[in-house]
């Protein structure tokens, strides 16, 4: 009887987050490079987007996102402007994960400390073994605050107001993954994959651009917070490449 | 002498009204839109490092057609994921506007700071404001009494955005990237 009793807690206790709205318990590893000197109003890189297999089935917070985000308002953590191709859940009308269904494309997004929003730009329809060019450009208003143009394949698709470039550009993929993976086998994206052709701009109007590997102050950082992603990214100096092999 | 007067009378009375005509316009401030369309026409989009040119994109979300009025736009509850009030509260959430309106009307609201350019201004969209009175989990992240603002196209009922505000400190303080 007690046995019985404890086999259906336990049952219970497994099913509950499928069946949850949503899940609180995501963990996210990340494997990135970071440019960190200096403050820069403009970042551009360029790249094939690789296959991405991001393990998701309904009711799991799986995602894998390829992306960059560049900090703002003079924080690393909190406010950052955020560009990148994602597999996994998609985005409910309240903001939450959508779980029951998925969304693989670009999207934009805006962080600060008293605020998010993101934007799912699916008119752009990007897919995996597609090039493209993405980027950043702060310039000033009139009255005096800063705007940021989100940037892709020689268009401008979003521009984010009230906004002033910080000194972090973050470059990489980001794992989500919810305590229920659909099989053992871990989410992936094609090795080897890189990210090329990374510039920076300092000290606008002057429209000076900087190959990463000019600037220096690289920092990579693998962090897998548990997850066996299978990969780990590497920063190519004398190619000022990114590699996730 | 009698003429003299009628002339300083009418002369003062005129420049009494476009004085007035004046002050009015000064007192005029613009709308958001206003402001955010006229600092792009001052604004070039900076070339890439390479002298690749760069401009706004195009308008992917066009005018809607006018043959196709209000009435025969998705309708709000076949917005994709929608909840009744019954169902909304249970999540501890609460409609504060569920709106048709243009793109140029939802910037002028100034939920957020973005401007999308593939949408022409005179598109129509929905926009779904929604408060919450506990934990709200936004893109997987927990943030206290969260302030949800959606949009989507309402011709075609596709999402577009999603903003969160809240009005508690400290509401973000899990929301981080990175290390």
């Amino acid at each position: 009887m007690v046995k019985k009793m404890l086999l259906s807690v336990l049952f219970l206790f497994i099913l509950t987050p499928i069946f949850s709205s949503y899940s609180f318990a995501q963990t996210r590893s990340w494997h990135i490079v970071e440019v960190h000197e200096g403050t820069y109003d403009g970042f551009w890189m360029q790249s094939t987007l690789p296959t991405i297999t991001s393990r998701w089935t309904p009711g799991t917070e799986n995602k894998i996102n390829y992306e960059f985000w560049q900090s703002t308002n003079g924080k690393s953590k909190t406010d950052w402007v955020e560009m990148g191709y994602h597999d996994g859940y998609d985005y409910d009308i309240y903001g939450e994960g959508k779980y029951d269904t998925s969304y693989k494309g670009l999207f934009v997004a805006k962080k600060t400390l008293t605020s998010w929003t993101l934007r799912k730009v699916t008119s752009e329809n990007w897919k995996p073994g597609e090039n493209h060019t993405w980027g950043t450009d702060f310039w000033p208003n009139s009255d005096g605050t800063t705007s940021v143009d989100m940037r892709s394949d020689g268009a401008v698709i979003q521009t984010y107001h009230k906004t002033t470039p910080a000194a972090k550009i973050s470059v990489g993929v980001e794992f989500g993954q919810g305590p229920i993976l659909p099989s053992s086998t871990p989410q992936r994206i094609s090795s080897n994959s890189y990210i090329y052709n990374l510039h920076v701009r300092k000290y606008r109007p002057n429209d000076i651009w900087y190959k990463w590997s000019d600037v220096g102050g690289i920092l990579i950082w693998n962090d897998n917070q548990g997850l066996n992603t299978g990969i780990s990214s590497y920063y190519i100096n004398n190619l000022n490449q990114i590699l996730f092999q | 002498m009698k003429n003299k007067k009628i002339i300083l009378v009418f002369s003062f009375v005129v420049l009494i009204v476009t004085s007035g005509v004046s002050f009015a316009a000064l007192g005029k401030e613009k709308s958001k839109f206003e402001y955010v369309t006229e600092s792009f026409s001052k604004h070039s989009p900076a070339p890439g490092p390479n002298g690749e040119k760069v401009k706004y994109v195009e308008k992917f979300y066009k005018k809607n057609d006018q043959l196709l009025t209000a009435s025969k736009m998705k309708k709000v509850e076949e917005l994709s994921g929608y909840l009744d009030e019954e169902k909304l509260a249970k999540k501890g959430g609460k409609y504060i506007r569920k709106e048709m309106m243009t793109y140029k009307e939802y910037i002028n609201l100034g939920v957020d700071d973005s401007y999308m350019h593939d949408v022409d201004p005179d598109r129509l969209v929905w926009v779904i404001s929604t408060k919450f009175n506990k934990t709200h989990y936004v893109d997987g992240n927990p943030v206290e009494k969260a302030n949800v603002t959606s949009l989507f196209d309402a011709e075609t009922g596709e999402f577009l955005s999603v903003t969160v505000t809240s009005d508690a400190p400290n509401a973000f303080s899990e929301f981080k990237k990175g290390e």
